[in-house]
């Protein structure tokens, strides 16, 4: 089991670009995971955090004033977990 | 609007403070009974008082209340609100309007973009600390610090050239003094307008690497030029970045001042000035009385209706001070993570320059009380002029100081 995995699950994290208004909340509060494009968007940089990023990460959905940010734990499809 | 029967109980909105460093009283004791209230407003109607932070971030969330302030039904926080020229004020639209505006200014407050602003706004606040302890004092620290450099560091961004700073600080002044009439500050406001489109004019031809240049390329590309609107949204940063950050550098230093070990913890790593300028924020809630909205459907909420045409307000500090998300509210408590506080809004008008402000406090209070160890209050506590009604935004008018 990789730091990525808590007991057979994934974190996915993704930003609804149509709804983000750039206040960068989610960059500033995770930058590990979350970055400013030029135009102010935010992008996933690592769509899959490993799981001790996972307080951090549902404050950065929490905070988004756009509420744009999904962060969501799915089972793992990688076979070799079993 | 139609009158409420039970009017004349309700809580007038908005109420004084009794202490400085607290939200109005009555916040909280509405709160508790119900924290969908109704109150009357200065010119007689009645609107939603809103004090629970989940409420209001959800309200301040909702499409189905706008932000136009020309609505009929809006509710009006003093006279004269609906005249002012708000030509290109972001804070005046709603829905696809506003975002297709806001996307466009968006790319120059970037972390990014604010991360290569950080060595001039250092330059600027060291500067201003300079000429400070160049004078004899006792010294206002709101004319020698506080206001000069959310100013200065406006100006930068927008691209005021060096020469007619001064010219656009002495205007930005007049707009925020007390004892300055009503006419004089619109008069202020007007001819930074004037003054702004001007420069837009000079962009126009020559651009350079400033927000107003980067404005007008943007808005030329979608096809949506217009320079009158570009001169009125720079005016609203201006307008919407400049007292409020002053009265945050005021309140934040007076309330360190009073709290010498929390000013310890703050100067003792970069996180913990983060964490101390995040709780600052919460705490203050400078700009308190701005998110209002009117209902343009109806809304049920918290066991409520509130109504097409009914007017909202939803005070930041009121959701702030909510014991529900913050823990004994009324400690400045630097050991907790703040973040999740309404301070500069939520929702799709959350303040376009609030990591600027934090940038600028992050600046301003370490290098303050770092070059300036022995700062003190030169007059009691107690006689500190609280800005108090009257006033859209809170803070100090005035803060005399000596080292």
């Amino acid at each position: 089991v990789t730091a990525r995995r808590t007991a057979g699950q994934v974190i996915r994290v993704a930003v609804e670009a149509r709804r983000c208004l750039g206040a960068g909340q989610c960059a500033l509060t995770v930058p590990e995971v979350f970055r400013q494009n030029d135009d102010g968007i935010s992008v996933v940089e690592d769509p899959e955090p490993p799981a001790e990023l996972i307080e951090a990460l549902l404050l950065a959905s929490d905070i988004c004033p756009a509420r744009a940010v999904s962060v969501r734990m799915e089972p793992s499809l990688d076979p070799q977990e079993g | 609007m139609a009158s409420n029967p039970d009017s004349q109980e309700l809580v007038s909105w908005p109420p004084p403070r009794s202490c400085p460093f607290q939200p109005p009283p009555p916040y909280k004791e509405l709160r508790d009974r119900d924290p969908l209230s109704r109150v009357r407003l200065n010119d007689g109607t009645v609107a939603w008082l809103i004090t629970r932070h989940a409420y209001t971030r959800q309200l301040l969330t909702d499409s189905r209340l706008s932000s136009d302030r020309t609505h009929p039904d809006y509710p009006e926080l003093a006279p004269g609100q609906k005249t002012v020229n708000t030509q290109g004020f972001l804070s005046w639209l709603d829905g696809e309007e506003h975002a297709s505006h806001r996307r466009l200014a968006i790319g120059d407050f970037t972390l990014h973009r604010l991360a290569q602003m950080r060595p001039r706004i250092q330059e600027i606040t060291d500067n201003a600390i300079g000429n400070m302890l160049e004078q004899e004092p006792p010294v206002d620290l709101v004319r020698a610090l506080s206001l000069p450099v959310p100013s200065l560091v406006i100006c930068e961004l927008l691209g005021v050239p060096y020469e007619e700073r001064r010219f656009f600080q002495e205007r930005t002044v007049v707009i925020t003094d007390r004892y300055r009439s009503g006419q004089d500050r619109l008069t202020s406001a007007a001819e930074l307008r004037s003054y702004l489109g001007g420069l837009v004019a000079i962009k126009e031809r020559e651009p350079a690497d400033d927000m107003i240049s980067h404005l007008i390329a943007k808005y030329r590309k979608v096809g949506t030029y217009d320079p009158g609107h570009t001169a009125g949204l720079a005016l609203q940063i201006l307008l919407a970045g400049h007292e409020t950050t002053a009265n945050m550098i005021s309140l934040g230093t007076v309330a360190m001042l009073q709290n010498p070990a929390l000013l310890a913890e703050m100067l003792s790593s970069p996180e913990a000035t983060r964490l101390a300028v995040e709780e600052l924020l919460r705490y203050c809630s400078v700009s308190d009385l701005p998110t209002t909205r009117v209902a343009l459907a109806d809304i049920t909420i918290g066991g409520h209706t509130i109504k097409a045409g009914e007017g909202v307000c939803l005070p930041t500090s009121a959701a702030n001070w909510d014991p529900e998300v913050f823990e004994h509210p009324e400690r400045l408590d630097f050991s907790r993570d703040a973040r999740q506080h309404v301070a500069f809004g939520y929702g799709a008008h959350q303040c376009l320059g609030q990591n600027l402000t934090r940038l600028e406090l992050s600046i301003v209070y370490p290098a303050l009380f770092t070059s300036v160890p022995t700062l003190r209050l030169a007059v009691p506590f107690e006689e500190l002029p609280f800005k108090e009604e009257g006033n859209i935004t809170y803070g100090l008018h005035e803060v005399q100081v000596a080292w």
